[in-house]
């Protein structure tokens, strides 16, 4: 988060000043990237489709950094969804099945990870593990610090529906990290022993 | 539900992953934006402003075709007082009863309320005499027809009221017109003075206000504005179009 200095940034970036525009595009983006890898791959491409909708709205957008953010999320998630569709498309695959989302789980594949170094990408990773609901939600919840009312506008689901997938969400991935934590923790014996 | 699980410290170190600050990869975008950024500047002005603008455009569109029109019919008016100043045994009286000193007085009058104001109030009166078709005004309300896309509510204009009078109808305007003599050869009229004042005269002024914005305006707009403009407009533009308060 920006903070005090968010008004004055983005009123300098409304009337196109570059490092002005630099400075929220640099706040933003990492969380915006980490989002968007929810879905796997074309997350760059993605990220840059998202920037490219917003400059062209700046001169229009009001309101505060929460605005903001909720703002380039909601159009990140709409670029999203509309690669989404033609991956799925040109894969002609299911996409019916899937809903109307957007995020693409992984299977649970990851038991050499170094808990206490994880990247950023490995942890998106782990997160992926979780249904695509419950995935975005912690994302918008914890990367992207929105509020419950926000996120439930910008997934389309009611308030207490995002509530209940935060929830389920983070205990799910309470659970993998202990099992993680088991997992080296015996590594780490098995290796004392040998 | 339990306790929030975000407390559980089981989940610090995926967190403090997720919220990692960024790393170089994740700011390599910065260049592709800031060149979009620097082409949104050039290519998109703020909508609102844009949108605003071409309310005005069709509010001023609308506006210039009336003052086109007007002002041919004034500039009409304002011809025949003058030759009917210059010659008076050569004009019907029909018209001169109707205020000979007084129009031309009132038409340079409503020529530039209209252009300051554009209110219509100076206009009623210029308009309730009309130009007399089949006098020099005759070229001047044939030009304006050729430029009008509604016909038939512009016909409804005294002047082109007066102009399908002397043509014989409504549907026989255009044929009328195109067998008009060319200017300066009004049949009938004294072929002394008129040929040389009424050229001097209309040419001036409704060349300033009329000839800027018929060319312009009409061939774009008029076909849309039906359409388009009924449900935004109402509320700013009516009082100065008086679409329905000249006839």
């Amino acid at each position: 988060m920006i903070g005090e200095e968010f008004e004055r940034l983005l009123a300098r970036a409304r009337t196109g000043d570059e490092s002005a525009f630099a400075v929220l595009w640099r706040d933003l983006n990492p969380a915006l990237l980490r989002y968007l890898s929810l879905a796997g791959e074309s997350a760059d491409e993605v990220a840059s489709e998202t920037w490219l909708t917003v400059v062209k709205g700046l001169a229009d957008f009001r309101g505060d950094e929460t605005a903001w953010r909720a703002w380039v999320f909601t159009t990140a998630r709409r670029r999203a969804v509309d690669a989404g569709r033609q991956r799925t498309r040109s894969a002609r695959a299911q996409w019916r099945d899937r809903s109307s989302s957007w995020v693409t789980p992984v299977e649970p594949d990851c038991a050499d990870l170094v808990i206490e170094s994880l990247s950023s990408a490995e942890a998106i990773q782990i997160v992926r593990r979780l249904p695509a609901l419950q995935a975005e939600v912690v994302l918008l919840r914890v990367v992207v610090g929105l509020s419950v009312t926000e996120v439930a506008e910008l997934v389309g689901r009611s308030p207490g529906a995002v509530r209940v997938a935060a929830h389920r969400g983070l205990q799910s991935l309470a659970k993998i990290m202990s099992e993680q934590g088991v997992t080296r923790s015996d590594s780490r014996a098995l290796r004392e022993v040998t | 539900m339990s306790a929030d699980p975000i407390d559980d410290p089981a989940l610090t170190p995926l967190l403090r992953a997720l919220t990692a600050p960024a790393d170089e990869r994740e700011l390599h975008g910065l260049d592709g934006a800031i060149r979009s950024f620097r082409a949104a500047q050039v290519t998109s002005p703020p909508h609102s402003s844009r949108r605003a603008s071409m309310i005005f455009t069709l509010a001023g569109a609308k506006l210039g075709a009336t003052l086109a029109a007007l002002a041919v019919g004034v500039g009409g008016v304002a011809t025949v007082a003058y030759v009917t100043a210059s010659a008076p045994a050569a004009t019907p009286d029909a018209h001169s009863s109707a205020a000979a000193s007084p129009t031309s007085v009132g038409a340079d009058d409503a020529a530039h309320a209209q252009g300051a104001t554009g209110t219509p109030s100076g206009t009623a009166t210029a308009t309730a005499v009309g130009p007399v078709a089949s006098g020099a005004a005759a070229h001047g309300l044939c030009t304006a027809w050729s430029h009008v896309a509604d016909k038939g509510k512009a016909a409804q204009a005294p002047a082109f009221v007066n102009l399908a009078a002397a043509a014989g109808g409504a549907d026989k305007v255009d044929a009328w017109c195109a067998a008009l003599p060319p200017v300066g050869d009004s049949a009938g009229k004294p072929a002394d003075h008129p040929t040389g004042k009424p050229t001097s005269v209309p040419t001036g002024k409704p060349t300033t206000v009329p000839t800027g914005k018929p060319a312009t305006v009409p061939p774009t707009v008029p076909s849309q504005k039906p359409t388009t403009t009924p449900t935004g407009k109402p509320a700013t533009v009516p009082p100065t179009t008086h679409p329905t308060g000249r006839p």
